[in-house]
């Protein structure tokens, strides 16, 4: 997305300012209401509903991170980002489950914290390999080599195999107690969603000071022309197997994250129709742009429930229990009616609209 | 050997497209250190070619020299792959304005910078860059897809001398602009020769410019170079001044029978 606008009679006088964080103290007052509302109000006053809809955002925003990385920042499009965060999911869970750790690790409830870090940086791992066709691959056909990755991770590994790790059949279930971080048991909404909260956070402040950076630029420039690209002597392949690298990483974090929501994970879990499902959150949100992720995530989560709300309401009706038993259906087509509407009416998302409102008030008296 | 050693020096190549399509029949051009050397001919003759030839984009298109050689610095190059070549100090402004569209102006030229590791480096190359082009700074805030089509090849151009580079080739820089900025553009590629003593490949149209700016040129057609020789030399000779500059010899009407001439002369020469 483009640079905004300053507000009238603000001006930067160097670089310093020009490259600012938050650029104007009314940027740094909405970010610290933003920090107050998100840690204290939204805890404090939700109720456990209301909390496991802010989860399912943040899995959301998690997911979505990595396809917004790879399909808006370094153009490789990607229809198999669920493959990533099932590999962090599974890793994560084999590893609290299977692995010998230490006593002090469980007894400072570390076990979970690491197995988070070392499922990302196996997921992220997987995704370079999946990433390897996009050295020879674009477009297209980059699409059908990620759908491999999904059909080979999730229904053939994971189904097949990981799955019978154990002798526990199809579903792995965490005992309680077993998801701890540090002294806290993550046991309830509430945990999980400070600890949502917080991965979030990391995980979009580490990815826009990365995309700032060097790196953020030969990915755009990659995305945006790969021959001149290469001509400024970017090393294409390595910098596409890098943003791999970082979408599984963070693939891997959201699936790790989400087993303290789940408690137990199967591989259906991971369909096929989430990965498409990730992809059409970042248009509806805005390709290009990290607001549009969360925009996107927060759009679809909550027209989905409020979609559960509206037929809750019928399912006394005889029809209405029929439309509650297709409620999958039901879901899926409001998916396919959501992208259609916004491809037809806002092709650049939410983020396009919050960027032409927040010019409109910064240019407000004098808007030429 | 008294001679100094050209900084580019091809050597009869042959380039296939496709493994079958023969578009560069043995071209040998040599590009003197610290000099500018004009590329002339009419569309298809194989300019552009030539050039990817060089930076090592020829595989994108399903090119390959299949012979002769190309060195740079003593180095043979033909066979590198183009990140490689630029980070050798050969970079190419492809033509047709390439910017990266989404990004800022002056994130278009920190894109120059990428194999710089180290800022100082990075802020030194931009206080060059906003010298030469001075439009730049004002712009350099803006979405490069924004900006007007001269201020683009402005980006373009100092994009590539971000690279810190030893040899530009500069594949049309005039496309497409107005006469005046066409000017802006050449008075500044004079000026950053002589200044940055950078050497320049130049693929022009328009020969009288190029002619002007470069004290020696090629003239291609149809896969092969058909003279070579300084500037002064071309701008007399009577086929140049015909078909590229559009000077008839007495000044009068061209007749027919001339033409015929010349493509039977053309012929000959090819």
């Amino acid at each position: 997305m483009s640079t905004t606008w300053l507000p009238c009679s603000v001006y930067h006088q160097n670089y310093a300012q020009d490259h600012g964080w938050w650029q104007t103290r009314f940027i740094k007052g909405k970010m610290i209401a933003l920090f107050i509302i998100l840690f204290f109000v939204i805890p404090h006053f939700a109720d456990e509903y209301w909390l496991s809809v802010f989860n399912q955002v943040g899995y959301t925003v998690l997911g979505a991170l990595g396809v917004q990385l790879l399909i808006g920042y370094c153009g490789q499009i990607t229809l198999g980002h669920a493959a990533f965060i099932a590999v962090g999911a599974y890793t994560s869970t084999l590893l609290i489950l299977e692995f010998p750790w230490p006593k002090f690790m469980m007894d400072w409830g570390l076990a979970y914290p690491s197995s988070i870090i070392i499922a990302a940086i196996v997921a992220g791992i997987w995704s370079v390999l999946f990433g390897l066709p996009s050295a020879r691959v674009k477009g297209f056909y980059l699409i059908l080599t990620t759908m491999a990755a999904q059909f080979i991770t999730v229904d053939f590994l994971i189904t097949g195999y990981v799955s019978q790790i154990g002798g526990r059949g199809q579903a792995f279930s965490l005992p309680p107690g077993t998801i701890r971080v540090g002294p806290w048991v993550i046991d309830d909404d509430r945990k999980v969603y400070f600890m949502m909260i917080i991965l979030v956070i990391i995980c979009i402040t580490c990815l826009v000071n990365l995309l700032r950076s060097r790196v953020g630029r030969a990915w755009v420039a990659i995305r945006d022309n790969d021959i001149s690209a290469e001509v400024m002597g970017i090393n294409i392949v390595k910098y596409k197997l890098f943003a791999f690298f970082v979408a599984g990483f963070i693939g891997g974090i959201a699936g790790s994250f989400w087993i303290s929501n789940l408690a137990a994970i199967s591989p259906e879990h991971f369909p096929w129709f989430w990965s498409l499902w990730l992809v059409g959150v970042i248009l509806i949100g805005g390709v290009g742009s990290i607001h549009g992720t969360i925009f996107g995530s927060i759009f679809m989560v909550v027209v989905m429930e409020v979609l559960q709300l509206i037929v809750m309401q019928f399912v006394d009706t005889s029809w209405g229990e029929r439309l509650f038993m297709d409620f999958l259906f039901l879901k899926e087509a409001a998916f396919g009616l959501a992208i259609c509407v916004f491809m037809i009416f806002e092709p650049n998302g939410l983020a396009y609209r919050w960027w032409q409102t927040k010019n409109y008030f910064n240019l407000w008296p004098f808007s030429y | 050997m008294s001679k100094k050693e050209p900084i580019l020096k091809i050597n009869n190549i042959e380039v296939k497209y496709h493994e079958v399509i023969l578009v560069i029949k043995g071209v040998s051009i040599e590009v003197p250190e610290g000099g500018i050397v004009a590329l002339l001919g009419a569309n298809g003759a194989g300019k552009s070619t030539t050039l990817k030839a060089v930076s090592g984009l020829l595989k994108h298109e399903d090119g390959e020299v299949t012979d002769g050689s190309i060195e740079f610095m003593g180095q043979r190059i033909d066979k590198m792959k183009a990140e490689r070549i630029a980070k050798m100090g050969v970079v190419q402004v492809i033509e047709g304005r390439r910017v990266f569209e989404h990004l800022t102006v002056e994130q278009n030229l920190k894109v120059g910078a990428h194999m710089r590791k180290d800022a100082r480096p990075l802020k030194d190359g931009l206080e060059m860059v906003y010298n030469y082009f001075p439009r730049l700074k004002e712009k350099r805030n803006e979405i490069a897809g924004f900006i007007s089509g001269g201020e683009q090849q402005m980006t373009v151009v100092g994009r590539a001398l971000m690279t810190n580079p030893k040899l530009i080739l500069l594949d049309e820089p005039s496309m497409g602009l107005a006469p005046l900025l066409i000017h802006e553009i050449f008075n500044i590629i004079t000026k950053l020769h002589q200044e940055e003593k950078i050497s320049i490949l130049l693929v022009e149209q328009n020969a009288k410019l190029a002619l002007s700016v470069a004290p020696h040129a090629y003239v291609m057609e149809n896969g092969r170079i058909v003279m070579d020789d300084s500037s002064e030399k071309l701008l007399e000779n009577p086929d140049i001044k015909d078909f590229y500059l559009g000077l008839t010899d007495v000044g009068g009407r061209k007749s027919f029978r001339d033409v015929k001439h010349y493509k039977r002369r053309k012929r000959w020469l090819t």
